[in-house]
């Protein structure tokens, strides 16, 4: 770098950072750490992104800056880990790789990819059976308590426990998955094995004491599973089940242990302000449990001129005889069942939980998008542009994440 | 058509790609080996079916693209004439540069139909 472009750099920098102090927000903070990540400043990048993943949760720009900071700081051993086992492959480089990915970078997935393929190759290794258990209970816990990420934890820490029936952080994560999901009968078969190792665990006493009446009806599998179901059908844990199973507190990884607690009447305030935007139909915001919470439904709707008339329905073709526009409770019925066809397959697919999405029909152009445990879905004309909608979610999120 | 599935399949990112039916029927599939397919292919019919009942509610017979992004992976779904074209793909890639690729496709696929009509 010349002289002239180190203080063009340097001036860039100072304004950005100026930015950041006197008018904080997602934006210029992302800005201001892609300038230090280019400026190979990964230290100065690093910091003020983990701050801003503090203070903007609900940012999705900020957290993939900040997963993009994490692999270039540890490229190197990233890399250095890869040839390991590709030059000799052994179940100790693929957990320290899975476990950069999950403690360092909090990538879930890659780290989950990586003990997929080491579990082929080492089926019987406690350790990568441990970690799997362990990323599968954390996603449980933050992705809205999938059934499917819960079998899949109870699956691999049972496969730790028939390896070796001592590992104590195997037995403890079993029995807090098995009262989250309210198996008593269960945790208490793996609460015994504590017992007999561990007599003086003191925690496990209370536990126990606790569950005593509860623990003598035996359960299956497929009423396992149907309890699994439960709790992903409620989105969320009971708080019998919640009180009883903090007698071990899991520590997430830092990058996603962040409670995002969202300010119901902010989003639905600013949901309100997709009206503005030329080609507005309708907006709503669901529940977990997919109830309404609140919704907007602009009357009258007009032709969506660039979508084929003749495909069109009845009610969007103005001046059509007997075109009467759908009432908003179906448009709205509509609408959640399409974000819940999104939400399904996503699931399905073990994909975790939906973050946005999007879909072209005559209706228009539907988007939604989660903020926290909430899904805000809109409608807009398909003569609305896509870059316009997509700044005004940005905004909506951007706001959202500040206080 | 299976070996313009198998191009975009090379894509960067691009896990899986398969044509379904309107009714739902799988007519053709390029997956990599770390997807299991006959989950992807019942996700993805039980997909195309559902959401086009949803629209029928409206009165709406088809749609163009449907787009799901999730925490580990992200699925589209684009009309291509006779059938829908279905992509896997991993979370992390740009979805603008690769719905090229799908687009240019689904016009392929469009035109090989037309050609074999």
């Amino acid at each position: 770098m010349g002289l002239f472009d180190f203080f063009k750099q340097r001036k860039e920098l100072k304004k950005l950072e100026g930015d950041v102090r006197d008018n904080p927000s997602p934006l210029a903070v992302a800005t201001l750490g892609e300038k230090y990540l280019m400026l190979n400043k990964n230290d100065q990048a690093r910091t003020v992104t983990a701050q801003a993943l503090k203070d903007y949760p609900c940012s999705e720009r900020i957290a993939n800056l900040y997963q993009q900071i994490m692999k270039t700081c540890f490229q190197d051993k990233i890399l250095w880990l890869h040839k390991e086992i590709e030059r000799n492959a052994n179940a100790g480089g693929y957990f320290r790789l899975a476990q950069l990915y999950y403690k360092e970078m909090g990538d879930l997935d890659k780290s989950l990819d990586i003990l997929r393929d080491g579990i082929n190759r080492f089926p019987d290794e406690e350790d990568l059976h441990l970690l799997n258990g362990q990323i599968r209970l954390e996603r449980f816990h933050l992705e809205g308590f999938l059934s499917s990420d819960g079998l899949k934890a109870m699956e691999h820490l049972r496969r730790v426990i028939e390896l070796n029936n001592l590992n104590y952080k195997a037995l403890l994560l079993m029995i807090k998955l098995m009262v989250e999901i309210e198996a008593f009968a269960e945790a208490w078969k793996f609460m015994e094995i504590v017992r007999r190792f561990a007599p003086d665990d003191e925690a496990i006493a209370r536990l126990a004491g606790k569950l005593k009446e509860q623990s003598q009806t035996t359960i299956n599998e497929v009423e396992l599973e149907l309890l699994f179901k439960a709790v992903e059908e409620r989105g969320d844990i009971s708080s019998q089940a919640k009180d009883l199973s903090s007698f071990y507190k899991v520590d997430p990884t830092g990058l996603l242990s962040l409670n995002i607690t969202v300010n119901q009447e902010k989003l639905n305030n600013l949901i309100k302000n997709f009206n503005e935007t030329e080609g507005f139909k309708a907006a709503a915001n669901f529940s977990p449990a997919g109830e309404t919470l609140f919704r907007i439904v602009k009357p009258g709707q007009p032709l969506d001129r660039r979508g084929a008339v003749s495909e069109a329905p009845p009610f969007l073709q103005k001046g059509r005889d007997g075109a009467e526009p759908p009432d908003p409770e179906t448009l709205i019925e509509v609408l959640k069942g399409i974000y819940q066809v999104a939400q399904d397959s996503s699931r399905k697919m073990d994909f975790g939980r939906l973050s946005k999405g999007f879909l072209l029909s005559p209706l228009g152009r539907l988007n939604f998008f989660r903020v926290g445990n909430f899904t805000v879905v809109c409608l807009f004309a398909l003569t609305t542009k896509p870059e316009v909608i997509k700044s005004e979610i940005d905004w909506l999120l951007d706001m959202m994440s500040m206080e | 058509m299976h070996d313009i599935l198998l191009e975009l399949n090379r894509e960067v990112g691009v896990q899986g790609i398969l044509v379904v039916a309107p009714d739902g029927v799988i007519i053709d599939a390029a997956l990599k080996v770390v997807l299991p397919q006959d989950l992807v292919a019942a996700v993805a019919s039980e997909a195309v079916l559902n959401l086009k009942k949803k629209l029928q509610q409206l009165q709406i017979e088809k749609f163009s693209c449907f787009a799901i992004e999730s925490s580990f992976g992200k699925i589209i779904f684009m009309d291509a004439g006779i059938a829908y074209l279905v992509a896997v793909l991993e979370k992390g890639i740009n979805l603008d540069t690769t719905m090229i690729a799908i687009e240019g496709a689904v016009h392929r696929i469009k035109s090989a139909v037309q050609i074999k009509v």
